[in-house]
């Protein structure tokens, strides 16, 4: 089942369009990166999905509710910290917590400590809220997501103010509450490398417009570069790409494509031996991006689009 | 007062957990000690059950992932057998390593749609929708088959209008699903095939022989086939496919049976006329 889908969900701000008809769905046990530039609408679309702002059109489906009741149900079994969370600045981690415990009438007593525990915020002691770190206060955040036990948390730039420490953990945390708890999750980021460890889709987003989802093995196939020879016979030309060409690493992907992992430099030399055995070559490219590559040129693409 | 209001509560959110997938806990509006102490004991119950289905939904996983990289690491080594046999059968043929040859490949049209199918249900194809002319996706199609059709002797009867019927969909998708219920009619059926297509849906038909072997109910799960062997290169994927791609578009699939003069079997693909608005 998907946990959410927007369709054709639009939000306009005066003359200037932040999110134009974005249609995405997030499966069950996803970790779905929402990668964009800034501006580019992510958060606009995680206030929209949060409540925090309305849509002038299009429709949005959490836990399978449409009506405006539905959500407010659904939105129960969410969590989420998007831009600063409503915090008390004058009170403690453990006081705030206490607070929002009661308030949401959680019966357990040890919800705060564990929540706090499983953030690694657990030694801040008397400070107060206004004067944590910005790292800090995204963890507050999360752990304040987590005190009422959600199926889908929403998280708006999590490593923002983060130290290299923080990232590290906070990509831990996301994906131990993931496998463990079986929590989906959504996290945005401007940063494709940083979700890249994590991440089980992705949806890249420009201008307000998704111009792309892909899972994370579509991306890693995208990233890895190698030769792509296109023959009319993948049988024989695997025959000769290891007796006559001596490599080992490749892959038969489809009818008609192999992917050469090794030696791929070499382009003239494979299509060469594999004419002169008798193998019609139709296409040979060398393919794959880096990330950041990859990144760029998509959004490029989206652009001009 | 308050107490039974609570209890009332906690009753309405016990059946809702109960209903749904979720990590939902109780939560008390009284905090009433009792009341506060039997929630913690049901939410530790709940917590207990929670875990067995998370672990069962991941070994469930794993066995999905490993099923899907076995169909796709097994592809490579296989091509290349058939490679080097050809090449043996070049030097020195037999009747015997054509036979290999033949096993070997329709080996290979198994792993490909078991990978397929596998891809699908890890929900790993991606759905690009777009407006489509349902009537020139079936002409293309059938052009393609129009050999085979003839080749068996069928009568074909199109019933494709002039006039575009449009719905939103992924075109490679709804291309892939008429193929395979083509397919499908072509293997099974016989004498005469029948296609239609009106605002709502496309029903394929056509004339079937042991129509009593013929399971309706299972037609579309995966590896039903009525050839035990699988010899013929018959998977039994081939409509589980087409359902798996239906539903991920929100369409439906239905078969029927009817008995006039002949025996045969209708498939309706129901697309969703709900989503068209341009």
């Amino acid at each position: 089942m998907d946990i959410l889908r927007t369709r054709n969900i639009t939000k306009t701000y005066g003359k200037t369009t932040a999110v134009e008809n974005v249609s995405l769905s997030i499966h069950k046990g996803d970790i779905y990166g929402l990668i964009g530039r800034n501006g580019a609408g992510k958060t606009t679309l995680m206030r929209m999905i949060t409540s925090l702002t309305f849509a002038d059109s299009g429709e949005l489906e959490i836990f399978g509710q449409t009506s405006e009741s539905g959500l407010n149900s659904a939105r129960k079994r969410m969590g989420s910290v998007v831009e600063m969370p409503a915090l008390y600045p004058n009170l403690t981690a453990v006081q705030n917590l206490e607070y929002y415990r009661i308030l949401r009438g959680i019966p357990d007593k040890n919800a705060v400590k564990n929540a706090l525990k499983t953030v690694n915020l657990t030694d801040t002691g008397k400070k107060k809220f206004k004067n944590f770190s910005l790292g800090m206060k995204q963890r507050l955040g999360l752990a304040l997501a987590l005190l009422n036990s959600p199926d889908f948390i929403i998280l708006d730039e999590p490593i923002n103010g983060l130290d290299p420490m923080g990232i590290v953990e906070m990509r831990e945390t996301i994906k131990r509450l993931n496998a463990e708890r079986s929590i989906t999750f959504m996290v945005s980021s401007h940063i494709l490398s940083e979700l890249s460890l994590i991440a089980t889709r992705y949806g890249i987003i420009e201008g307000g417009r998704l111009i792309k989802e892909l899972t994370a093995a579509e991306l890693q196939e995208q990233c890895q570069q190698c030769l792509s020879v296109k023959v009319d016979d993948t049988a024989k030309a695997s025959a000769i790409i290891e007796t006559v060409l001596g490599i080992t690493k490749y892959k038969v992907v489809g009818g008609d494509e192999i992917r050469i992992y090794d030696k791929y430099d070499d382009s003239s030399e494979i299509t060469y031996q594999l004419n002169a055995n008798g193998v019609r070559v139709s296409g040979v490219a060398v393919v794959g991006d880096n990330l950041e590559e990859y990144f760029v040129s998509l959004v490029e693409g989206g652009r001009k689009a | 007062m308050f107490i039974k209001k609570d209890i009332r509560n906690l009753n309405k959110q016990l059946a809702l957990i109960k209903t749904t997938d979720t990590n939902t806990r109780l939560t008390t509006e009284t905090f009433d000690k009792d009341i506060t102490e039997l929630c913690n004991s049901m939410n530790a119950v709940l917590d207990e059950r929670r875990e067995a289905v998370i672990e069962a939904e991941k070994t469930n996983a794993e066995f999905k992932r490993a099923v899907t990289n076995i169909s796709h690491d097994l592809r490579t080594p296989l091509t290349s057998a058939i490679g080097y046999l050809q090449m043996v059968r070049q030097e020195n043929d037999s009747a015997n390593l054509a036979i290999i040859e033949e096993r070997l490949k329709s080996l290979t049209t198994l792993m490909n749609s078991l990978f397929e199918y596998t891809k699908l249900i890890e929900g790993r194809v991606m759905y690009n929708p777009g407006k489509v002319n349902l009537c020139d996706i079936l002409r293309d199609t059938l052009a393609q088959f129009y050999g085979d059709f003839t080749a068996k002797g069928f009568e074909v009867v199109l019933d494709i209008p002039d006039k575009p019927v449009y719905a939103v969909c992924d075109k490679s998708a709804v291309e892939r699903v008429v193929q395979n219920l083509v397919k499908n009619a072509l293997q099974h059926g016989y004498k005469r095939f029948e296609l239609c297509v009106d605002e709502t849906k496309i029903v394929f038909s056509n004339c079937v022989c042991d129509i009593e072997n013929l399971d309706v109910e299972k037609m579309f799960e995966r590896f039903y086939t009525a050839d035990l062997s699988r010899m013929s290169g018959n998977t039994g994927l081939g409509l589980a496919i087409a359902k798996e791609l239906a539903e991920v578009m929100g369409w439906k699939i239905k078969a029927e049976t009817r008995f006039s003069e002949t025996a045969s079997i209708s498939i309706a693909l129901i697309f969703n006329k709900k989503e068209v608005h341009f």
